[in-house]
């Protein structure tokens, strides 16, 4: 290695020479630091908005030809839908079960539009199959309760004899029945369909999607989950929460969805008071009208978000003696429970398929 | 320096540039992590959730440490800790590995929580 | 009876002493901190280098295996992961370090200094060393990741120890020819 003298000339072109070689080198570095990253979330589209007094996420994972502004626009006509299927179904006001409500509030025979039957059919079949468990007819019992309003949230339960009188005009009242072209008269009785709604309302956004071209998505109606198809090259993955969660355990177990499930919770973490060292939620026993004892959450995993919605109340309600005869009523076999004492149970059909959490240990059951 | 060595040094650095371009994607938050004994998987697990494990190697015991969507090893039984000295990981591709005791975890993942959404 | 005798002649001396400095310098790399235990960035081949430069291939690489050797046993990491990544190292190294000599045999017009040898054996010492790592030890899409890092100060390194090769060969100047 020598030294030589170098020229002015000579220097100037290699000057100009280091200089590009080291742009085109810190452009090629850049380059590598920012470039996209090949199969990345770009085919990813999700949105949040507010639909039937919680959040809605809605996620599409959409195909190659299938453009973002499409699926987006889609979204927005699911959003557009939901907010009428809201106003249909919301308790109070101008809505269709506002109107049935307030024509039952006058002593009145009211009429069921059609569209509505559907879902008053359902309901009536799982309250049969629930015995009672659930029921779309406890609406006095929730107002009661104040658990209809997060304004006006109590911090003492109600008068036992107000409750008495509330279950006995409950259970006096007529069924929902067939052919589900009108109700009433019913003394006392508050049509609510809140713990079968917003299942219905993510059956409801996926089939929409679906027949937009749209087969993988999932919706989240406020932790109230919905899935159909795969994100990309895996499945759907979702967590289940940890009824009582610390700093090291927020979730219970992970589950990769298969195909077209739901995935609902009910808990008594979700709506509750606290009165004289006692819990009191939200999900009531139309036979006491007191919240159901026993669970602290219900986990429903079914190919339906109406049926996973109403049967986690169901299976809530009946408690720790009796979910496993109830879900096998409701033709259910993928269950999992968090009793009182912080046991786990998940039945044999979930328990392969999920990923408990550390530190989380529970029993498997047929 | 000869043009010989211009060329050797072109061709190296293309190497290992293409490797850069090959090996290392822009890095986001990991969901899950892989745990591997000598090669083998013996474990994936989620980040979300705190904890610590023992994963048995071939010198001895192993422990991680999940915090805050972050894994690290905590104690190997290895002499020179360098796995320790990794610290904490957090990003999808990130990876530590306790030679002596063969014990490696990788981080995979995407974006956000790595949970599409959460049932409650 | 016949009586064997072994005398070190003026080449063994010349390893000897060589090796002495490799190993010396291969152990107070064994201190030095890696991203992957016992992947080093082989300064100690800067020792093979010289003598390549100065003497031959084939006294590098009794130089390299000597070092190795002794340089593991005396670190304690003789037959364990770290002896095998020196050695799958020096192994690449020589590799480079051969073809390179066989190059510049081949091509003088384009021949390859003390720098352009020393980054191509810079990378295979990693290179090898990464392939013993990934394909024997830890098979792990992880330590991959760590490859094009290592591989660039693999590069510099090479830079550094060709241009220090080449200031010692040209101090101590051409070997005194052997009788």
């Amino acid at each position: 290695m020598t030294v030589s003298p170098i020229s002015k000339q000579a220097f100037t072109t290699m000057f100009w020479r280091r200089l590009i070689v080291g742009t085109g080198l810190a452009l090629f570095f850049a380059w590598l630091a920012m470039r996209p990253q090949p199969g990345a979330d770009d085919r990813l589209v999700k949105r949040d908005f507010l639909a039937m007094g919680t959040l809605f996420s809605v996620s599409i994972y959409r195909d190659e030809e299938q453009p973002a502004a499409d699926a987006e626009a889609q979204i927005s006509a699911v959003e557009r839908m939901l907010h009428d299927y809201e106003h249909r179904w919301t308790v109070d006001g101008d809505g269709e079960l506002g109107r049935i409500n307030a024509a039952l509030a006058a002593g009145e025979t009211a009429d069921v539009p059609r569209p509505m039957r559907t879902l008053f059919e359902r309901a009536a079949r799982i309250t049969e199959l629930s015995q009672g468990r659930f029921d779309v007819r406890v609406g006095a019992l929730v107002r009661l309760w104040g658990f209809d309003d997060e304004t006006r949230f109590r911090t003492a339960p109600p008068e036992a004899a107000a409750i008495e009188r509330t279950v006995a005009a409950l259970a006096a009242a007529p069924k929902l029945d067939a052919p589900f072209e009108r109700y009433g008269p019913a003394d006392g009785v508050l049509l609510d369909f809140g713990a079968i709604a917003k299942g219905d309302a993510t059956d409801l956004t996926v089939q929409h999607l679906r027949e937009a071209g749209y087969g993988n998505v999932i919706v989240n109606a406020g932790g109230n989950l919905r899935a159909s198809g795969r994100r990309g090259d895996r499945a759907w993955r979702i967590g289940i929460r940890h009824p009582r969660p610390d700093a090291s355990h927020r979730l219970l177990a992970t589950l990769d969805i298969q195909g077209d499930e739901a995935v609902i919770t009910s808990g008594d973490y979700e709506r509750y008071f606290e009165y004289d060292g006692r819990r009191y939620h939200h999900l009531l026993d139309p036979h006491s009208g007191q919240p159901a004892r026993g669970l602290q959450a219900v986990t429903v995993v079914a190919d339906n978000g109406a049926l996973a919605d109403a049967a986690s109340t169901a299976l809530f309600v009946a408690g720790p003696g009796h979910w496993r005869e109830q879900a096998t009523a409701l033709g259910l076999d993928k269950v999992l429970v968090v009793e009182d004492s912080g046991r786990i149970v998940v039945t044999a059909a979930l328990s392969g398929r999920l990923q408990l959490a550390d530190g989380v240990i529970a029993e498997t059951v047929p | 320096m000869t043009r010989g060595d211009a060329l050797a040094l072109a061709v190296a650095a293309a190497i290992v540039g293409a490797l850069y371009a090959h090996l290392w994607q822009p890095s986001v938050a990991a969901s899950r992590f892989d745990v591997s004994v000598g090669g083998k998987p013996v474990g994936h697990y989620s980040m979300m959730v705190d904890r610590t494990l023992q994963i048995q190697g071939r010198m001895g015991v192993s422990t991680l440490k999940v915090e805050n969507g972050r894994v690290r090893f905590l104690d190997s039984p290895c002499r020179n800790k360098i796995c320790v000295h990794s610290g904490w990981l957090g990003h999808s591709g990130d990876a530590a590995a306790c030679l002596p005791n063969r014990v490696s975890i990788s981080l995979s993942g995407d974006a956000g929580s790595g949970l599409d959404a959460v049932s409650f | 009876m016949t009586q064997t005798q072994l005398i070190a002649d003026r080449e063994d001396r010349l390893v000897a002493g060589f090796a002495t400095l490799a190993i010396v310098i291969h152990v107070i790399e064994a201190g030095f901190p890696s991203p992957i235990p016992g992947v080093k960035p082989g300064l100690a081949n800067v020792i093979t280098l010289i003598v390549l430069l100065r003497h031959s291939l084939r006294m590098a690489i009794w130089v390299a295996a000597l070092r190795v050797l002794v340089g593991s046993l005396l670190v304690g990491s003789f037959m364990t992961p770290g002896f095998w990544l020196s050695a799958s190292g020096a192994l690449g190294s020589l590799l480079a370090l051969s073809l390179g000599s066989g190059w510049n045999r081949l091509l003088p017009s384009l021949r390859l200094s003390a720098v352009g040898l020393s980054v191509l054996s810079a990378l295979a010492h990693m290179g090898g060393q990464f392939f013993v790592a990934y394909e024997v030890f830890v098979p792990h899409p992880g330590l991959l990741r760590l490859m094009p890092p290592l591989l660039t100060a693999a590069l510099v390194f090479g830079v550094a120890t060709g241009l220090v090769a080449a200031g010692i060969v040209r101090r101590l100047g051409p070997p005194v020819p052997s009788t």
